[in-house]
C-alpha cells in the first residue's frame, strides 16, 4: 500500500480529501501539521495577546522532537562530558534538577535578560552511552566509525550529555545555552563541542538546505500524534528516542561549480522546484524503479535520493530537523554546512542509512564529517515524574 | 523520458480517491474496481464475437471458464479477477494487446488460478504480464506503483496457482513478465524481450512452488531476475542469452522475505549477455551471465555458462546480506573472462561457496581456487574485475521484435483448474543443453 495512502487512513476530515485531490506526500504533508484529536493539553505554538509563544516541556515525550512541529528557526547543540562520571544517584538527581531548570527557563522565571523573548524555547536533553549504561536502559546508542569519523579530534566523536536547545531567537538559545551549560559546569560536565545553527527556509520539516535543494521531504508517518519508528515504545526508555548529530561542512563552491543537470543528477531532485527527477511534484515521493526508456534510472545511481534511501537497507524512515550554519573565519573563506539532526527508535538505522551513503553516495564528495555524536534521547517528564526518573526506578 | 513515475503517482492518487468513496459511508455506490463486480456467467468467452475488448470478455466469464481471443491488435489494458480462467489466443503471434507505449501494463491477474496463453503482449511502460496478490479491487499495488512502503504479507495473501505459458511479452519499461508475491505458478515457453529491467520477475515469494522452464529471455536489461523468491522455485532449461545480465539471484530490502534462497537452477543456456540491443541495466551491468547477490543455499546445476565477457557468475553480498552455501555441480564454462568471481565486500563475506564436478579446478576462478575447497568456511573475495566498454542501452520500445514463434494448438477446450502444487522435473532428467538450446525460437 502507498505511503501517502496509508497516510491518508490514518486521518480524518477534510485535510484528508484535499490531499488525494492534490495527490501529494500526504504523510509529509501531515507530519508537521497538529493532527486532529491531538492532545489539547500540549499547546502549539500560538501568539497570545500576552507572554511568548511557549511549548510545553512536559509531556510522554521531550519537546524538541515532534513538538513544536515546524522545528524553531535557531538552534544551539551542545555536547558535553565528564571526566569524572557521576555515579546513578547523582546522575537521577542532576537530571531531575536540569528538568526543573528547562520548565522554568521556558515558563520565563529565572531567565537571564539577555534571553528576551522565548518564544518556541525548548530544550531537548540526551545521554551518550557512558551515561546510559549507569541506568536501567540497554538501548545502545554507539556509532560506528564511518567515513571521516577517524579524522576527528577525540572530543568531536561521542559525548556524555547533548543539549539541544532551540528557540525563535538567537538570543535566547544563547542565554539559555550558557544558563544551561553553567549549571552542568558545576556538576563536572565541560563543553566538547557547540553549533549554532538556524532553520532555513521551508515548511514543517522541509526547508531548503545550504545546497540549494529541498531536504527533508519522506519523513515517517505519523499514527496519531506520533511519527512511527521514532520514539522507543517499550522499556523505561519508552517516549524517548535515539539523536544522532553529525555536523558537515559543505564544499559549496565545489557543487556550484557542477552545471545544474550535474547538480540535480548529485541529489536526485529538481533545482528549481524541488520535485524527484522520477516526475511528479516537489512534495512527491522518489520512485526509485522508474527507468528512462533506455534503462537508466531516473534517480540516478549515486544520487542523494537514491543511495540514501530506507528501502535500500531495509531500513525505517529517520525523523529529520537538520539545521545549516555558517561560521565565519578571520582571513579565510567562512565554512558553511549542515547540522543533520535524526531521531529514530534504534541508531542502526542511521548506522546503516550513513555506511551506504559512505560508499554510494555521491553528495558525500562535497561534505566533511567534522563532528558525530549519539544519544538516547530521555523520555518525557513532568512535574510528578523528574526528567530521567523512569531510567532509575 | 516515459511517463511511468508519473502513472504510479496517478495511479497512488486514483487508489486513494476509489477508498475514500468506499470509506464515506454517504453512498451505496459500488466501487468502480473490477473486483467488485460479479462475475460474468459464460464458459467460454469468444473475443470478438461475444465482447469487443478481450477486458469485455473477461467480463462475461464464468469462474473456471476460458476466453479464447481471435488475431487482432487489442490496444488495452486486462485486469483478470476471476477465478480459474484462462485467457488463451488462437495465434500466439496474431493476438498481440499492446500498450502502445502509453499504457502501465498488458494483462494483470489478481485471482487464483488464472492461465495466460499462447498470445503476445508489448510496449507497455511497466509490466506486459502481472500476477501479484499484491492490490486493491482494481490497482497492483507493486513498488513501482507505490513506491517504499513496508510490505505486509498478513495483509497481502499470495496469489495462488498461476499459468504463463506460451507468451512474448516484449518491449515493456520494466518487466516483461512479472510474477510478485503469488505461488504455485508456472512460467513456460515464454519469449521475452526488450525488457528495460527484466524479461521474467519472479519475486517476493516464501514456498514458491514455481517452476520457470524452457523460456528464451533475449536483448533485456536482465533476462531472468529473482529477488527475494525462494525454496521450491525451479529454473529449468530455459535459454538466456543476448542480454546484458542473463540472470540473478538476489536479496534486495526493497521487497519483504529477505533474504533470497534455496533455488534450483539447472539445465539452462546463459550465453554471451553481451546484447547492445538493450536497454541499459540500471545499475551498469553488461557481459555477467549469472550474479548472485546475498543469494543464499542456490544450487546450480548443468547448466551451459558461455561467452559473458565480464564474467560467468559474479557472487556478492547485498548490504549486510551475505551470499552464503551456493552450490555448483557439473557446470560447463566457456569463454567467459572470468567463470566466478567473488567480489563480496569484506564486512559481509561470502561462504561456503561450493563447486563440485569434472573440471571444476580448471575454472577461471577469482580468487583462485574459490569454492574448491567445498570447506563451509567463508570464501576469499577480490575487487570487483576491472569494467569492460558498456554500449549505451536503446530505448525498449526500440528494441528489435521477435520473429515468429511457436503457437499452442489452441481450441475451445476449458482446462480443468490448475493443480494445488506444481509438478517439478526430477533433476536426475536435466542434461546438460546443448549450446543451442532454443535458439532457433524468434529468431527474425
Amino acid at each position: 500500500m502507498s505511503t501517502s495512502r496509508r497516510a491518508l487512513l490514518g486521518f480524518g476530515g477534510a485535510g484528508l480529501v484535499a490531499g488525494a485531490l492534490g495527490g501529494a506526500a500526504v504523510g509529509t504533508r501531515l507530519g508537521p501539521e497538529p493532527p486532529a484529536g491531538h492532545d489539547a493539553t500540549t499547546p502549539t505554538p500560538s501568539e497570545p495577546e500576552s507572554g511568548p509563544r511557549t511549548v510545553d516541556p512536559h509531556g510522554p515525550q521531550q519537546a524538541g522532537v515532534v513538538r513544536p512541529s515546524t522545528p524553531a528557526a535557531q538552534l544551539n547543540m551542545i555536547v558535553l562530558s565528564s571526566a569524572s562520571l557521576p555515579d546513578a544517584s547523582a546522575l537521577a538527581g542532576l537530571l531531575a534538577d536540569l528538568g526543573e531548570a528547562i520548565a522554568a527557563l521556558v515558563a520565563g522565571v529565572g531567565l537571564p535578560a539577555t534571553a528576551g523573548t522565548p518564544d518556541d524555547l525548548s530544550v531537548l536533553v540526551g545521554l551518550g552511552p557512558r551515561l546510559v549504561a549507569l541506568t536501567n536502559v540497554a538501548v545502545p546508542v554507539a556509532l560506528p566509525a564511518f567515513v571521516g569519523s577517524d579524522a576527528m579530534a577525540p572530543g568531536l566523536r561521542g559525548g556524555d550529555l547533548v543539549l539541544q536547545v532551540s528557540a525563535a531567537h538567537p538570543e535566547t538559545v544563547l542565554a539559555v545555552s550558557d544558563d544551561l551549560t553553567a549549571t552542568l559546569g558545576e556538576a563536572g560536565f565541560t563543553v566538547d563541542w557547540s553549533q549554532q545553527g538556524y532553520r532555513p527556509r521551508g515548511t514543517g520539516l522541509v526547508v531548503t538546505n545550504p545546497l540549494g535543494f529541498r531536504d527533508g521531504v519522506q519523513q515517517p508517518e505519523f499514527v496519531g500524534d506520533l511519527p512511527e519508528h521514532v520514539f522507543l515504545t517499550d522499556g523505561p526508555a519508552a517516549g524517548g528516542t535515539v539523536g544522532v548529530v553529525r555536523r558537515f561542512v559543505l564544499d559549496t563552491s565545489a557543487f556550484a561549480r557542477l552545471d545544474v543537470p550535474e547538480r540535480e543528477s548529485v541529489i536526485g531532485r529538481r533545482e528549481d522546484t524541488g520535485a524527484p527527477l522520477s516526475g511528479g511534484g516537489p512534495d512527491d515521493e522518489v520512485n526509485l524503479l522508474a527507468k528512462s526508456p533506455t534503462g537508466e534510472y531516473l534517480i540516478p545511481a549515486g544520487s542523494h535520493s537514491r543511495e540514501a534511501h530506507p528501502s535500500l537497507t531495509g531500513s525505517t524512515l529517520m525523523l529529520r530537523r537538520s539545521y545549516a550554519f555558517r561560521t565565519s573565519r578571520d582571513g579565510g573563506s567562512d565554512l558553511t554546512g549542515l547540522l543533520f539532526v535524526c531521531f529514530a527508535d534504534d541508531v542502526e538505522v542511521f548506522a546503516r542509512t550513513q555506511a551506504r551513503m559512505d560508499r554510494e553516495d555521491r553528495l558525500m564528495e562535497f561534505v566533511t564529517p567534522t563532528a558525530e555524536v549519539a544519544f538516547l534521547v530521555l523520555p518525557g517528564f513532568s512535574p510528578q515524574s523528574p526528567l530521567g526518573s523512569p531510567l532509575f526506578a | 523520458m516515459i511517463s511511468s513515475p508519473r502513472l504510479g503517482v496517478l495511479a497512488a492518487t486514483a487508489v486513494a480517491l476509489t477508498l475514500l468513496t468506499a470509506c464515506s459511508g454517504s453512498t451505496d455506490e459500488p466501487s468502480a474496481g473490477a473486483g467488485s463486480e460479479t462475475p460474468g456467467t459464460m464458459e467460454v468467452v469468444r473475443v470478438p464475437g461475444d465482447a469487443d475488448t478481450v477486458q469485455g470478455g473477461v467480463d462475461l466469464v464464468a469462474p473456471g471458464g476460458l476466453v479464447l481471443v481471435e488475431p487482432g491488435t487489442y490496444p488495452e489494458e486486462v485486469l483478470i479477477d476471476v477465478e480459474d480462467v484462462t485467457l488463451r489466443g488462437t495465434d500466439r503471434d496474431g493476438v498481440v494487446i499492446t500498450g502502445e507505449g502509453s499504457r502501465s501494463s498488458g494483462v494483470v491477474a489478481f485471482a487464483d488460478g488464472v492461465r495466460i496463453e499462447n498470445l503476445t503482449v508489448r510496449d507497455t511502460l511497466l509490466y506486459g504480464v502481472l500476477v501479484t496478490g499484491t492490490h486493491d479491487a482494481d490497482e497492483a499495488l507493486t513498488p513501482a506503483v507505490t513506491g517504499y512502503d513496508e510490505f505486509d504479507p498478513d495483509q497481502f495473501p499470495p496469489l495462488e496457482r498461476f499459468s504463463i505459458d506460451h507468451v512474448t511479452s516484449t518491449n515493456n519499461g520494466l518487466y516483461g513478465i512479472y510474477a510478485f508475491n503469488a505461488r504455485h505458478g508456472v512460467i513456460t515457453n515464454t519469449f521475452t524481450s526488450g525488457s528495460a529491467d527484466s524479461g521474467i520477475y519472479v519475486g517476493q515469494c516464501r514456498e514458491c512452488d514455481t517452476l520457470v522452464s524452457g523460456n528464451v529471455a533475449t536483448r533485456n536489461a536482465i533476462g531472468f531476475e529473482n529477488a527475494n523468491a525462494s525454496d521450491s522455485l525451479s529454473v529449468l532449461g530455459n535459454r538466456f542469452a543476448g542480454n546484458r545480465v542473463g540472470m540473478t539471484l538476489t536479496s534486495n530490502y526493497q521487497e519483504a522475505f529477505v533474504p533470497q534462497r534455496g533455488n534450483l537452477v539447472a539445465g539452462n543456456v546463459i550465453d554471451a549477455n553481451v546484447g547492445a540491443d538493450s536497454p541499459a541495466q540500471a545499475d551498469g551491468a553488461f557481459g555477467i551471465g549469472i550474479g548472485i547477490s546475498g543469494g543464499q543455499e542456490n544450487r546450480l546445476v548443468r547448466n551451459r555458462v558461455s561467452g559473458n565477457l565480464y564474467a560467468g557468475v559474479v557472487i556478492n553480498n547485498t548490504e549486510d546480506v551475505s551470499s552464503i552455501d551456493n552450490e555448483f555441480l557439473d557446470n560447463v564454462f566457456a569463454g567467459n573472462r572470468i567463470d566466478i568471481a567473488n567480489t563480496a565486500r569484506p564486512e559481509h563475506p561470502t561462504s561456503g561457496t561450493c563447486l563440485r564436478g569434472a573440471g571444476s579446478d580448471t575454472l577461471r576462478l577469482l580468487p583462485r581456487g574459490l569454492g574448491l575447497g567445498c570447506s563451509g568456511g567463508p570464501d576469499r573475495s577480490v575487487e570487483a574485475p576491472g569494467p569492460i566498454d558498456v554500449p549505451p542501452g536503446a530505448s525498449f520500445l526500440d528494441v528489435a521484435r521477435p520473429g515468429p514463434l511457436p503457437s499452442l494448438p489452441a481450441d475451445d477446450t476449458v482446462p480443468a483448474p490448475l493443480p494445488d502444487r506444481v509438478e517439478h522435473p526430477a533433476l536426475d532428467s536435466v542434461p546438460v543443453p546443448a549450446a543451442g538450446l532454443l535458439a532457433d525460437l524468434g529468431a527474425a
